[in-house]
Formats: C-alpha cells, sequence, structure tokens
C-alpha cells in the first residue's frame, strides 16, 4: 500500500510510524517507576518503633519491684524487737494472719495501683515457689489471680530468690522436701504476669 | 550525527511527558510514605524508662558532695547536678543495698514548686536539665502516690494528657521518719522547776543498717510532749528555755519550738499541755557527725512542777516507739506507686 | 538500519535511577524501626534484678540472724546455685572467704550475657 502522503516540511515527513522511540521508551520507565513505587509501598510496614518489647520492659520492671517491695522488712533488725522478715517469706511461710488471700491482694495492689486512681485491672498472675533439694528441683503452685491465661497475651515471668523459716508442725508447713522444720531453706518464687 | 536544527519530535514530547507525569505520581506516592515515621517519638520509652530508674534507684549528685541534694536552700539550688529520690544514709556513698527505698525529705522537695519550678518545654527547666538529660525539649508527668493514700502534686510541664507517650510504673516504699512522743504523765516530778533531758546519741542511732536506723542528720527531727496538763502542779508548768547541749551548752531552740500548738508561741512561756519541737533536715549538719552526742534540755521554772527533775532521763534508744518507754521510732516504710510519662 | 537507535535511552536510564532511589530510601526506613526494638532488648537482656536479689539474699540472711549466718549461708549455696543454674539460666557462686570484716562473703554471677563479681563485707554483727 502507498504511504499516505501529508504535508511535507524541510523535506521531511512530520508524521510517519518509523517507531515511536521516545514514546516507547518514556512509558516504559514510567511504568517500571509506578511498579516499584507500589510494590515498595505495599511490603514494608511501618509501625511505631518500639512495639512488642516495650510492653515486656515495662511489666517485667513492675513485676520485679512488687516482689524486692514485698521482700523488704517493714521493721527494723533487732533481735529485741520484732523479727526480720519480710511480708513475702511470711506469706509462703504461711505464718499466722499472712495467709495466701493476703499475698494475693498484696500483690495485686502493687501491680494495679495508678497514680490516677484507675487501678488498672487488666493485669493478671500465677506465681508458684521453686525449691531444690538434693540433686531436684520441683515447683508448687502458690497463687493467682483467678484468671486462666490463653497463652496469646505478652507474658513475662520475674523471680525472687526468698529466705524461708520451714515452720514447725501446727502451723500448715510449706510442704516442700525434705520437711525439716525450723530448716532455713532458700526457695525462688516465680510470678508470670500478663496483660489480658 | 548533530542534530541542531532545534526540532524537537511529537515522539519525544510524548515519551517525555508521559515520563514526567509518571515521575510526578510516584513523588507524591513516596511523600505519604514518612507519614508513619517520626523520628520524634522514637527514644520516649527509653527516656521514660531511664528517668524511672535515676528516680528510684539513685540518691542524686551535687557538686558540693558532703550534703545530700536536698538539704540545699533556694539559694543554692544550683548546685544540684542531678536529683535522685533513694534514701541513702551518706552522701556519697549509694544507696545499693536497699533500691526503692525513697527519702522522703527529698520527695518533698523533688514535688515542691517554689524550689523548682517547671517552664514550659524548655531545657533549662530543672527536671529536663537534672534528671531527664535530653537533647531536645520533653512534655514530661511525674507522679507519686501512696498506694492506699494521698498523692504528691505531680511535676509536669504540660496541662493535658497527651495521646501516646512513653511510659514506666515503678513501685516504691517510702521511708517516712518517725516522731518521738513523750507523755509527761510517765516523767513527772514533784520538784518545781527543773530540768528534762532528751539524749541523742548518735552512735545508737545509727547502729542499725540504712535505712532503718534513725537519722538526725538528714532527717527532720520532731519531738512531742503531750498531756502536760497532767503534772499535777499548783500553776501551769513555765517552760523557759529549750537548748541543745553537748558537753555545755550550744545552742537554744527556742525559736523551734512551738507550745500547745499556737505557730507565735515560743519560749519562755506558760504551757498547757504540748510542747513541739520542730528541726528541719540538716540542722545538725553543720556541726555534728555519725559519733556526736546532744541532749537536748528543756528547762521549766516555778511555779508549775516540771518533768523528770535535775537528773537525765534513760537513755533513747531506736525501738518501735512506745508512749510509756523512751524509744527514738523507727521509720515507716510507706508503698507507693511512681509514673513517668514523656512525650 | 545499521545500528538500533539508543539515542532514547537515558529516558529509561532515568526510571531505572529512580527505582533504585526508591529502594534504597525504603530499605532505610524499614531499619529504623529497630530503634525502638533494640533499646528495649537491651533492659531486658539485663539482668538487673537477678544480682540485686542475690545481693539482698544476702544481706537479709545477715542482718536477720547475724550469728547463724555463715551457716544458713553454706547450707542454702547448694540449693541457690541450683535453682539459679535451672531457672535463671546463669552460673552463681556464693562462699565466705577472709577479708577485712568478720564476715566476707564472695559473690559471684555469670548469665552469659553479664558477669558480676563482688565481695560483700559485714563489719557490724550485734
Amino acid at each position: 500500500m502507498a504511504p499516505f502522503h501529508s504535508c511535507r516540511v524541510g523535506g521531511e515527513d512530520m508524521v510517519n510510524d518509523s517507531g515511536q522511540l521516545y514514546t516507547i521508551e518514556g512509558l516504559s520507565a514510567a511504568i517500571l517507576m509506578i511498579v516499584t513505587a507500589y510494590i515498595i509501598l505495599s511490603t514494608t510496614t511501618l509501625f511505631t518503633p518500639g512495639g512488642a518489647h516495650v510492653v515486656d520492659l515495662q511489666l517485667e520492671q513492675l513485676g520485679n519491684d512488687a516482689l524486692t517491695m514485698m521482700d523488704t522488712p517493714d521493721s527494723a533488725p533487732s533481735p529485741t524487737f520484732l523479727p526480720f522478715k519480710s511480708n513475702l517469706s511470711k506469706y509462703i511461710e504461711n505464718d499466722t494472719g499472712f495467709g495466701d488471700q493476703y499475698f494475693r491482694s498484696n500483690l495485686t495492689n502493687y501491680i494495679r495501683t495508678k497514680t490516677n486512681g484507675q487501678p488498672d485491672t487488666n493485669l493478671q498472675f500465677t506465681a508458684n515457689v521453686t525449691y531444690s533439694t538434693g540433686s531436684v528441683v520441683g515447683s508448687v503452685p502458690f497463687n493467682s489471680s483467678g484468671q486462666m491465661m490463653t497463652g496469646r497475651e505478652h507474658a513475662v515471668t520475674v523471680s525472687r530468690l526468698v529466705l524461708v523459716t520451714v515452720p514447725a508442725s501446727g502451723n500448715p508447713p510449706l510442704t516442700i522436701p525434705p520437711f525439716i522444720a525450723n530448716d532455713r531453706r532458700y526457695v525462688l518464687i516465680e510470678v508470670t504476669l500478663w496483660r489480658a | 550525527m548533530r542534530n541542531d536544527s532545534g526540532l524537537l519530535s511529537i515522539d519525544f514530547i510524548a515519551g517525555f511527558t508521559i515520563f514526567m507525569i509518571a515521575f510526578i505520581v510516584v513523588i507524591t506516592m513516596i511523600s505519604g510514605y514518612f507519614v508513619g515515621l517520626e523520628s520524634r517519638t522514637i527514644d520516649n520509652d527509653a527516656i521514660a524508662y531511664r528517668t524511672g530508674v535515676i528516680l528510684v534507684e539513685d540518691p542524686g549528685y551535687t557538686a558540693n558532695s558532703q550534703t545530700s541534694w536536698e538539704l540545699n536552700d533556694i539559694d543554692h539550688t544550683f548546685n544540684i547536678l542531678r536529683f535522685g529520690l533513694a534514701y541513702s544514709d551518706d552522701p556519697l556513698g549509694a544507696s545499693r543495698n536497699y533500691p526503692n527505698i525513697l527519702s522522703s525529705s527529698k520527695v518533698s522537695k523533688f514535688f515542691n514548686k517554689t524550689y523548682f519550678p517547671t517552664r514550659n518545654n524548655a531545657v533549662s527547666d530543672d527536671y529536663q536539665s537534672r534528671l531527664m538529660f535530653g537533647d531536645r525539649p520533653y512534655w514530661y508527668n511525674i507522679s507519686l502516690c501512696e498506694i492506699g493514700g494521698s498523692c504528691y502534686p505531680p511535676a509536669t510541664n504540660a496541662l493535658g494528657d497527651p495521646q501516646g507517650y512513653g511510659y514506666i510504673r515503678r513501685v516504691v516504699k517510702i521511708r517516712e521518719p518517725g516522731i518521738v512522743n513523750i507523755d509527761a504523765y510517765y516523767h513527772n516530778s514533784s520538784v518545781a522547776g527543773g530540768t528534762y533531758e532528751i539524749p541523742m546519741n548518735f552512735s545508737a542511732l545509727y547502729s542499725y543498717s540504712a535505712p532503718y536506723l534513725v537519722d538526725p542528720l538528714q532527717d527532720p527531727v520532731t519531738i512531742r510532749i503531750n498531756n502536760i496538763s497532767s503534772l499535777n502542779a499548783s500553776g501551769l508548768p513555765h517552760l523557759s528555755q529549750v537548748s541543745l547541749v553537748e558537753s555545755a551548752p550550744i545552742q537554744t531552740l527556742d525559736e523551734f519550738v512551738t507550745i500547745d500548738g499556737v505557730p507565735s508561741k515560743h519560749p519562755p512561756n506558760d504551757v498547757v499541755n504540748t510542747i513541739d519541737l520542730t528541726l528541719e533536715p540538716g540542722f545538725f549538719k553543720s556541726y555534728a557527725s555519725k559519733s556526736s552526742n546532744f541532749k537536748i534540755r528543756y528547762t521549766f521554772l516555778g511555779p508549775g512542777y516540771g518533768m523528770g527533775g535535775s537528773t537525765p532521763t534513760t537513755n533513747f534508744t531506736p525501738g518501735p516507739g512506745n508512749i510509756n518507754e523512751p524509744d527514738w521510732p523507727w521509720p515507716r516504710f510507706i508503698p507507693a506507686v511512681l509514673e513517668v510519662k514523656i512525650w | 538500519m545499521a545500528s538500533l537507535n539508543d539515542e532514547a535511552q537515558w529516558l529509561i536510564l532515568l526510571g531505572l535511577i529512580v527505582c533504585v532511589g526508591m529502594f534504597s530510601l525504603a530499605v532505610i526506613i524499614n531499619e529504623s524501626v529497630l530503634v525502638g526494638q533494640t533499646t528495649a532488648e537491651s533492659v531486658l537482656d539485663f539482668s538487673k534484678s537477678d544480682i540485686q536479689g542475690l545481693r539482698g539474699e544476702m544481706l537479709r540472711t545477715v542482718e536477720s540472724d547475724p550469728l547463724n549466718a555463715k551457716t544458713v549461708i553454706n547450707a542454702g549455696t547448694p540449693d541457690i546455685e541450683r535453682l539459679y543454674l535451672l531457672r535463671k539460666h546463669a552460673i552463681v557462686n556464693i562462699k565466705p572467704v577472709d577479708g577485712p570484716g568478720l564476715l566476707n562473703i564472695s559473690v559471684h554471677y555469670n548469665n552469659g550475657v553479664t558477669a558480676y563479681n563482688e565481695t560483700m563485707v559485714f563489719v557490724n554483727q550485734t
């Protein structure tokens, strides 16, 4: 077919079909850039830095503080006055007036109180006491805040070494072997904290 | 071959236009990429955690390291290099044996707006330059509340609560020094006038481990004598002077003594029921050490009876504080919660 | 045509440069997320409360019963070492040593990341 004749300028055809060189290159460059931008924006996720681990840091510091304060005696060391025992030792030994429910309310107060007056009721805990005897390390469950952990929450475990005196029989004893009364033992109390 | 005819083909214009339009669209999309990125908030949690540690586990530091930072008066607050609320019986030493025990004088000073006013968002703010050590100004809110009790006024340079902030919560115990309570009924003398002396044997008071000891060099000293009306006197007892005595009288304490709860009633004066002596923290710093031995002498004149006769009473030893026995009561420990918010 | 006309290749080259630029920017921004993570992780890794608790219990043992403290600590040391090894994954070594005070206890703690050594000196035994 004969080419379509159009007006001639300068002796050359102004419109011809001999190849849209720049157009094709420009179009392919444009497509390349847009596709790259789209892929980049859809694959990288920007979330506020300090995501999961800061919550763990806050919970762990809070749990350690609470155990430390419960393990700090409120009376001075003096043989003529009150025995130098911390509340935490008394809870674990189950001394008179320091039973299970007092540990629960004490720990709950410490971890849930906020300065704006509204307690942080989402924090839950379970506690157990780990002892060592001979070559065996065993655990006895100690207390909990009542809720079961579903396993999906951020949980941290804090622990503290406590010196306890295994009480003589008559006062329900701390049931850890080898059951020698008035034995001074070191046990580890472990508390798992999570935010429900 | 050089084309210097100065003519652009339509093909070139079309291709270039398509490229430029796509370029501008992509650049606009990229600017949306930066919306979630904010470098200002990256370190808020870290600053909050560090501030919490400095407040709760560090006793603070002054340029003049002989005195603890809370004993500097309002004209000398420039000496304070670092705040810290932890109790330590030795200004140079650490409080590492019992972390999280706070000194009540430090806590009162820290939250006192007269000493440390907050200036909005300025790096020269006392709290920012002595506690947070940041490169840029932060908004902060530090609050302390007793568990089951009252709160201290928060230290903050902001007006409201922010949307997002760095946060840490610490559980502490505030060490409150004890008040000496003396019931005059048990120290009655049938002698008109006479002196009553309270021994302050610093070696005995400091003989316990920190923070359980009694610390007259850093704590406020409060002595209350009540029930004076039981002295069975024919007239009101007349308190002529209260003085600090070592081997000889050193200083009169009349200006620190309040009679019957009336702030303007100082010795010499008649006493109906109570005598209160209040010495501010750091009173003994200028001339006492941990081995000093003082007495506080109450001198009564006639016609009413006094207390104790002219012989000193039995020794005041540290103890739980019993109204019948003269004890210098141990400090109490009050659980509290400290929160730091930084944004 | 004797050769391909490659005069317009600068246009696609520009496109390629812009894409490479966007990619490197994305990599840099992506890594900025780690800044906050790393701070929290390093705090969690440092076992501050383990060391403070260990020292605190030695102190508490001596202060509550100074005369029998050495016996109690000697009897309890195997328990402490085993509990710390199995539950806290740290090696602990506690033993009384000679020293300036009436009772000196050497405390050693190592959890692989942090090592701590101290000789605790107790002079006041009443």
